[in-house]
């Protein structure tokens, strides 16, 4: 279990949380029409091998989002 | 009759003697043993038959890196009989004999065992097609099994606690107990966690030495005790670190932590993590090695240090390793017979070997044990390494084996370090990676106790440093050990094999022998992770602690690698078997917490069934009265409403109140519809997108006041319809000025339905003026109802005159009490879930998991009117415009009226094509409608709008075949005008 450290709330239990995954922009109504160039926006993503920016939501908690840094190869949190 | 117990009792003393059973008959111990000790001392040898063979097995070891000896005991289904403390009353059953241990038919598997080799299972069961498999696995896994579980048992009294710790020392043997000691003296917050009954025990126990001026284990007792006294220190003893989990997690469990708990498991957070796990003792393979009375040195060795047994008369070692000669001589000194030492090396060290001199014991060099004679060792059958045939016969009844010592990297592997190998000790160490763990003693490769107490030290300071303490350095004590010779091994891991020996087993656990795993290497399974699922090897409980060095090494002979050792397997948690009921130690609620409206105590009195369905919620499905069948209960539930009145519970509805000057904009955004022209004192339904344009969530959004809104949701997507708005509201627009609150269990919510709605509420008393004129269909109110503060909506899930009773949770149930007797003289009845699935099939109504099925949009569903297409930006409008776009045919919602009105499409049928070929939609929903008395249902179909009025096939899940006409998703009061009245 990840120990996740909360902007607000300090280091706690990877439980309390809920993982977004990397940080998606929205499409919006300027986004491509083309099925292909918005299949990309709404559904690929990178799933790097190493440092991974994401996304967390604090929602047994302060309920705060915020991003992480994440080493997908030990898991580490970078600074 | 072979183990007996010497005359001077143990280290452990030798206390009250304690009956118990084992295999059906009568024996006694004495307190204080383990299961394994007594029956050894009462001249057991026979206690278990294995896995695949069902061949004869003895006790190996003595303790966790037991292979063999696996009992069923209590609630354990495949216990360790070297774990089990003995008990009055103990009662334990020898694994996979049948129908006994003495006597097991299933001997038959070790007959035809040359006929079983590696992959046999997946060769002969599934290679015939894939039928037949199925039929197999059930007769082999009859045959096969690791025990069966008892329901009869009573559970395990168990709990579980969190721990936090600067540092959590795994192992409190010299490196660890020295280590924790010191931590502890800086100050830092320490946990030693550690699997024996004392500390130290495994290594230091009868060891003839002096560390400063003390005795190894009054050195132990001692910093035990300095350690036990420093604040914010904690010692778990009997408690084995199962796991070790990322960022300094790990799970321990602690045995009979205190009287009236079995098992307690610990989950410890630790910033640092100091492994000293020790290593165990390695077999060497050999024909016949899984004989019972083929016994590991050390664990020998113990059971006479430790409980004054003796493991037989006469015991010849077979070791490639100085230290052995150690054992053997502390054998002796207990009385304890050696008769010989085998051992494969040319040569071996010159102290050992004058050491087994004095014992009168000339080594037997340049041989190995080849064979044992007997079902049971009566003798072994040695012979030259170079000539494995000129056998020559040697008298003993147990052959002790120490093929070199294992040290216990798994923990360190299983937070994601590495090891590396390492050629002296023939085995894999971690590798220190500045991480979070640390390893010391002989599990980082020390093999003398100055080493492993310098290497507790040393890792000590480390620690201390980076947690930005100070260890005063006092220095290491003067450390004296007779007798200390090198543990490391000499080469050899597996003894030649004779003409016509038998059985050579790598992994006793999972009954493979060498043959399979060179078999494996053959057929192109070379890799130690191939090999493993090819052969089985190291998939036993004990997860190849025993075999794994043996099993890389063989592997890599096979092989003929110049390259050297294979990597092991990944080792994964948990380092032992742990019970599911360890690591979920309370039952019921505490595994998933229900949810309960003020009302569901009301309900559960009411005699309603309770569905656990949606958020976790517990709420009525149907009320049944006397003998009704839920169609029954449901049927009159539906009459009451459509009829005269019905009241309901919707209280687990998601409800938000949200804030702010740009509430409205943010809202705009949120949803696909309108809401910028929405009157305060009013309310409007909505439906929310997902970035791809499929609907996400729908409800009632009420406008309080110019910058106020309470937003419903649906129950089951309350707490996912909560993230998004965060997310909308901190990530994607912080700019606006938006604050949110969820009121989900703030407000309780009741719904009075029905044609007589408006006289119940009259008649319970409301200081709002409900009158059609006053207060029309969409509206909201605040006033009181019943004398209590109150919302009051009138909007409708059901298609009747309703008002949605809102006030605080407290207060429901006043209120419902309040509705009920007002509505008595009416024929007022409570509404459940089944109920109000009708009532909203009957209506049309979408319902989010049905109709809205993850994949449909607005306009699949008919819901052009509510896409405000015009708006610059919303969630999913892109992705909206691009499916509306694209010419490809889409479901699209409909009603379905079966050809029998008697019978009820079942739900998920699939709608076929005109050629009854392909599926081309499905049903949504259905039932019988008690108010047209015949089924009906909703169905996606593509291009079911175009379709309307044909008839179409049905295939139902149990294959059958049934017509169905397609028609308007609305099948009563198509206008509204009841909702409205």
């Amino acid at each position: 279990m990840l120990s996740i450290t909360c902007p607000h709330c300090g280091p706690r239990a990877e439980v309390e949380f809920l993982c977004a995954g990397e940080p998606v922009a929205r499409p919006d109504a300027s986004a491509p029409l083309d099925g292909a160039a918005l299949a990309a926006i709404l559904y690929e993503r990178d799933n790097v091998r190493g440092p991974h920016e994401e996304l967390w939501w604090h929602r047994h908690g302060c309920r705060a989002w915020f991003r992480v840094v994440r080493d997908t190869r030990d898991n580490a949190v970078l600074p | 009759m072979s183990g007996y117990r010497l005359p001077a009792p143990g280290s452990a003393g030798r206390g009250a003697s304690i009956p118990f059973s084992f295999d059906g008959r009568p024996f006694a111990g004495h307190a204080g043993e383990t299961l394994a000790a007594a029956l050894i001392a009462a001249g057991e040898r026979l206690v278990a038959r294995s896995f695949k063979y069902h061949r004869p097995r003895g006790i190996w070891g003595f303790g966790l890196e037991e292979p063999n000896a696996f009992v069923a005991c209590g609630e354990d289904p495949v216990a360790l009989a070297t774990r089990i403390e003995l008990r009055p009353g103990l009662s334990a059953a020898p694994l996979n004999a049948w129908p006994s241990l003495r006597r097991d038919l299933r001997a038959v598997h070790d007959l035809f065992g040359a006929l079983i080799p590696a992959g046999f299972y997946y060769k002969t069961f599934m290679g015939p097609g894939p039928r037949a498999w199925p039929f197999w696995e059930r007769m082999i896994r009859e045959a096969a099994g690791l025990g069966r579980i008892d329901g009869s048992v009573p559970s395990l009294r168990r709990e579980a606690v969190n721990a936090h710790c600067d540092v959590l020392v795994a192992g409190a043997g010299p490196a660890g107990l020295a280590a924790a000691h010191a931590l502890a003296a800086s100050g830092l917050r320490v946990i030693l966690a550690d699997d024996g009954e004392e500390p130290g025990l495994a290594a230091l126990d009868g060891r003839d030495a002096s560390i400063g001026a003390e005795q190894p284990m009054e050195w132990a007792r001692r910093l035990a005790a300095g350690f036990d006294a420093a604040p914010g220190c904690m010692r778990l003893a009997r408690a084995m670190v199962v796991g070790l989990h990322d960022h300094g997690f790990a799970l321990a469990v602690e045995r009979a932590p205190s009287p009236g708990l079995d098992e307690r498991l610990w989950r410890i957070r630790a910033r640092r993590v100091l492994l000293a796990t020790g290593a165990i003792e390695r077999p060497i393979v050999f024909s016949g090695n899984d004989r019972p009375g083929v016994m590991s040195l050390s664990a020998v060795r113990r059971y006479a240090e430790r409980f004054g047994v003796a493991c037989g008369r006469s015991i010849a070692v077979f070791a490639n390793n100085d230290a052995a000669y150690a054992d053997a001589a502390r054998l002796e000194r207990l009385g304890v017979q050696v008769g010989a030492i085998v051992d494969p090396r040319p040569q071996a060290g010159a102290a050992a070997v004058e050491l087994a001199g004095r014992l009168g014991i000339a080594p037997i060099l340049g041989h190995a044990v080849v064979d044992v004679a007997g079902r049971q060792v009566e003798a072994a059958r040695i012979a030259p390494l170079d000539d494995p045939d000129r056998t020559r016969s040697l008298d003993c009844d147990v052959v002790a084996v120490s093929g070199g010592w294992t040290p216990l990297a798994q923990l360190h592997a299983q937070a994601g370090g590495r090891v590396g190998h390492d050629a002296r000790l023939a085995a894999f160490l971690p590798v220190a990676d500045g991480r979070t763990t640390l390893a010391a003693g002989a599990c980082a490769g020390e093999t003398t106790l100055r080493g492993a107490i310098a290497g507790g030290l040393s890792a000590a300071a480390r620690l201390a440093a980076v947690l930005g303490r100070d260890i005063p350095d006092a220095g290491l004590p003067d450390i004296l050990v007779a007798d200390e010779f090198d543990p490391a091994p000499g080469g050899l891991f597996e003894a030649p094999r004779r003409t016509g020996g038998g059985k050579a087993f790598v992994d006793l656990a999972a009954d493979v022998t060498s043959s399979d795993i060179r078999l494996a290497v053959r057929e192109g399974f070379d890799r130690m992770e191939l090999m493993k699922r090819y052969t089985t090897c190291g998939m036993a409980p004990d997860q190849g602690r025993h075999s794994g060095a043996n099993a890389a090494a063989i592997l890599a002979h096979a092989r003929g690698d110049a390259a050297g050792m294979p990597a092991p397997t990944t080792f994964r948690p948990p380092f032992a078997p742990v019970a599911f009921g360890t690591l979920a130690p309370r039952e019921g609620w505490f595994v998933l917490p229900a949810r309960e409206t003020p009302l569901t105590a009301w309900h559960v009195e009411a005699g309603a069934r309770i569905y656990d369905v949606g958020g976790n919620w517990r709420r009525p499905g149907y009320y049944p009265r006397g003998a009704e069948t839920l169609d029954e209960a449901a049927a009159r539930e539906c009459r009451a409403c459509r009829g005269a009145v019905a009241i309901y519970d919707s209280s687990p509805l998601g409800k938000f109140e949200f804030a702010g000057r740009d509430v409205v904009a943010f809202l705009e955004r949120m949803y696909c519809n309108a809401w910028a022209d929405l009157a305060p004192g009013t309310g409007r339904y909505g439906v929310m997108l997902l970035e791809d344009g499929r609907i996400f969530d729908d409800g009632v959004a009420f406008r309080l006041a110019p910058e106020r809104f309470l937003v419903t949701t649906t129950t089951g997507n309350a707490e996912a319809a909560h993230a998004r708005f965060e997310y909308h509201r901190q990530v994607a627009w912080p700019s606006l000025d938006v604050r949110m609150v969820p009121v989900t269990s703030q407000w309780a919510d009741v719904v009075l339905c029905g044609p007589r709605a408006r006289d119940v509420l009259a008649a319970a008393g409301t200081d709002i003026d409900i009158s059609r004129e006053a207060f029309a269909f969409m509206a909201i109110r605040e006033g009181r109802v019943a004398g209590i503060p109150a919302r009051v909506a009138r909007v409708s899930f059901t298609g009747e005159l309703s008002f949605e009773v809102m006030v605080p949770a407290r207060r429901a149930p006043e209120l419902w009490n309040a509705l009920l007797a007002a509505g008595a003289a009416h024929g007022i009845e409570p509404l459940g879930s089944e109920a109000n699935h009708v009532l909203r099939i009957e209506k049309g109504f979408i319902s989010v998991g049905h109709e809205a099925d993850g994949i449909a949009d607005p306009h699949d569903l008919g819901m052009k009117w509510i896409v405000a297409a015009g708006k610059p930006d919303f969630v999913g409008k892109r992705a909206l415009e691009r499916n509306l776009a694209d010419p490809a045919p889409r479901p699209q919602l409909v009603g379905l009226l079966a050809a029998d009105p008697a019978r009820v499409l079942p739900e998920g049928a699939q709608v076929l094509d005109d050629a009854g070929a392909r599926g081309r939609g499905y049903v949504t929903a259905s039932c019988m409608s008690p108010a047209l008395g015949r089924s009906i249902a909703l169905g996606l179909v593509e291009d079911g709008r175009r379709l309307l009025g044909t008839e179409v096939e049905v295939f139902a899940p149990s294959g059958e075949r049934m017509r169905a006409t397609l028609v308007r998703p609305v099948f009563l009061d198509p206008k509204g005008e009841r909702m409205r009245s």
